[in-house]
């Protein structure tokens, strides 16, 4: 997927000496495990620049980086709120407002995982084991989608074909969990977090040069506006330095609610309730070290996810000043003071002449271009859309292009004017966001940095893949099987079953379009079911003394169930993937289907929170006390 | 501002980069100012005894 080019010898050196310094940081991890507070908690005793480092690495996942980046590199800056609200949400409220409570009531009593915290604070064995079971259930799914993506780099990386690698790269990463626990996994993360930062800021400092210059980059940037495809503006797209429309009702809001309703406050309300990155509060010696860790964490976030974003953005400017040359007919002008067109992209066959190319789709195959003869004549439109007699759809490609101003039209015999121009990024890149941030690499920087993306990304994915076997490990081990059974040897064997499972799954899904397609969405499922199902009973706890047993396992259950009805019934793509429905059951009421579950399930969890709580009994004053640290009246 | 056409989305570049000064602020402030917490607050070394449902 991700084409990053022929490896040398010095790059394949560059990745074993990656390899072996991650190798050596799991067994420093090992080395300092020496009890089940170490291998669940990193002894308490984290540092806060591991802290900070570790707990964005984990947020931060290659997808963050590739998939999100090539978003914005189809949608546009407006992204920049997601990387807002992961700076505010993700990192201060979350570090300032959830972590010190989170870490005293962790140390308080005594809890080693996110589920135990839940359920040792309500006194609830069933809330510990069913938040344990949905990681154990979901978690590996997300870790799935996470090994996928670091697997094509591997692959490549190490000329290894893609089930062997699959493998070697799950089991790596599940040695160090396995050995060196949550120390392992976050020395791990740091050196993988500094690597990250590192190629992102050379990387934005390319970006902006290649532009000309942060004003000017953005100012260009706007005057492409008139490019965005149709499809896109049919949704509300307008312009890669503007927000989408906004409203309600109508299809043409769409954008708006993906880009703020989806993206911005799903994923980024959605990260303070994901037990893998509420368990790092856990693994401090006290409040001030994660005070010191807010700052480093900011500046990390706004590094990765801010980069991302504005290179994806900003890579439909490279590609239309330098990317690669198509040839065609102008078929409608966009706006003629800056020479941008739709064209009818042509090529030429040194034997048939000119010919028409055309997206061709056939039933059970990948979607294909191909060239028709010959050529339409001048006058005519683009290729119109067909279906042939054996199924298959062909209609003209056409795409917007900025015409190259020095390259006069060359005139064919039958009156066609065949211009040259390039095109923004998605046309660029064949269509598929995901190849955006890849292809930009490899076309507009050096070779050098390439590898160093490269690795980068190779850290992304370990740090993020790292602490979900972690996390399933110790859901399993500690939660769901349940304490005091094995001590931390049961959660190793967690970290078996978790990495077993991923791998399983990852080597399943190539052969299957429906598992890749479910893979696909898995973060998204992953982080709408956390956020709903955990959020008011986690805040709540740590806030609410009056919030009872009953009202914290209410909450969770009707998070969860809404999440998952909302997921499998309204939400596309999602319930499409899933494949209960065939189409959204409110397909024909925009912009519900595009609404994120989490501003539908969050209220009403958070509702029968408190309805619940205040309907029950108040919990036992002795056990509140001792749930906040607090001295107790009765020796 | 910044050569971003719309105010809503030149914001949105702002207050990254306000968002993380204001933790890196944050950091420098709090966290230096902040004493170590009084010890009784402080995590347990280490443990396995389960204290689990009371």
């Amino acid at each position: 997927m991700h084409a990053l080019g022929e490896i040398s010898i010095g790059e394949l050196a560059a990745v074993l000496i990656y390899l072996f310094i991650t190798a050596y940081l799991g067994w420093l991890g090992y080395q300092g495990t020496k009890n089940s507070t170490d291998y669940m908690v990193a002894g308490r005793k984290a540092h806060p620049t591991v802290v900070a480092l570790s707990y964005a690495a984990t947020f931060i996942s290659t997808s963050a980086i590739v998939g999100f980046g090539g978003a914005a590199g189809m949608f546009g800056m407006s992204l920049l709120w997601l990387c807002f609200a992961n700076i505010l949400i993700g990192i201060f409220v979350a570090f300032v407002w959830l972590g010190r409570p989170t870490r005293r009531m962790g140390a308080a009593l005594d809890a080693h995982t996110f589920p135990e915290l839940l359920g040792r604070r309500f006194q609830s064995r069933f809330l510990q084991a069913f938040a344990g079971l949905i990681i154990v259930l979901f978690m590996p799914l997300y870790g799935t989608a996470v090994l996928i993506g670091g697997t094509e780099f591997f692959s490549q990386a190490l000329g290894l074909e893609y089930g062997a690698a699959l493998f070697i790269f799950a089991a790596l990463v599940a040695a160090y969990v396995f050995f060196g626990g949550l120390k392992g996994v976050m020395y791990t993360d740091a050196f993988q977090g500094a690597l990250m930062c590192l190629a992102m800021i050379v990387l934005l400092l390319f970006t902006y040069k290649l532009a000309g210059g942060v004003v000017e980059g953005h100012r260009a940037l706007g005057e492409l506006k008139a490019l965005v495809p149709a499809s896109l503006q049919a949704i509300g797209h307008r312009g890669w330095t503007a927000m989408p429309e906004f409203g309600f009702g109508s299809p043409k809001y769409n954008l708006w609610w993906i880009i703020v309703g989806s993206l911005t406050l799903g994923v980024g309300v959605g990260v303070l309730a994901q037990p893998q990155m509420a368990v790092r509060f856990l693994t401090v010696r006290s409040g001030r070290e994660l005070d010191r860790a807010v700052g480093l964490g900011g500046v990390f976030v706004l590094l990765l996810v801010g980069t991302s974003y504005v290179t994806g953005a900003l890579s439909n400017l490279y590609f239309i000043r330098h990317g690669p040359v198509f040839e065609g007919r102008v078929v409608k002008t966009l706006d003629a003071a800056r020479g941008q067109a739709l064209i009818q992209v042509m090529e030429k066959d040194p034997e048939r002449g000119w010919a028409d190319m055309a997206r061709v789709s056939r039933p059970g195959a990948k979607p294909a271009t191909e060239p028709v003869f010959p050529a339409a004549a001048a006058g005519k439109g683009p290729l119109p859309k067909e279906k042939l007699p054996d199924g298959t759809v062909r209609e003209g490609l056409v795409i917007p292009a900025a015409l190259i101003k020095d390259s006069p039209p060359t005139k064919l015999e039958n009156g066609v004017q065949v211009v040259q121009g390039r095109t923004i990024s998605l046309f660029a890149a064949k269509g598929l966001s995901d190849r955006i941030i890849p292809l930009y690499i490899t076309t507009a920087l050096p070779k050098w940095f390439g590898m160093l993306f490269m690795l980068s990304l190779l850290a992304a994915a370990m740090s993020t893949l790292s602490s979900q076997f972690h996390t399933v490990g110790a859901a399993l081990g500690r939660d769901v099987v349940g304490p005091g059974r094995g001590g931390f040897l049961l959660v190793r064997l967690g970290v078996l079953v978790a990495f077993l499972a991923a791998a399983g799954i990852g080597y399943y899904a190539r052969t299957s379009p429906m598992a890749v397609s479910v893979v696909a969405r898995a973060t998204a499922i992953f982080f709408g079911l956390c956020a709903s199902a955990f959020l008011p009973t986690f805040v709540g706890g740590l806030f609410w003394r009056r919030m009872t047993r009953a009202g914290a396992i209410s909450s969770t259950l009707v998070g969860f169930l809404v999440t998952a009805l909302w997921l499998l019934l309204v939400k596309t793509p999602e319930c499409r993937v899933l494949g209960l429905v065939s189409d959204s059951l409110l397909a024909g009421h925009p912009n519900w289907p595009v609404v994120d579950p989490l501003l539908v399930a969050l209220p009403l969890s958070a509702l029968t929170a408190v309805l619940v709580s205040l309907a029950g009994k108040p919990m036992d004053p002795a056990h509140l006390a001792r749930c906040f640290g607090e001295e107790t009246a009765n020796p | 501002m910044l050569g971003i056409e719309d105010p809503w989305v030149a914001a949105a570049y702002v207050l990254c980069v306000a968002a993380a000064a204001l933790c890196v602020l944050y950091s420098l402030f709090v966290g230096r100012a902040s004493d170590e917490e009084s010890p009784s607050s402080r995590a347990p070394e280490s443990s396995e005894a389960p204290r689990n449902n009371p």
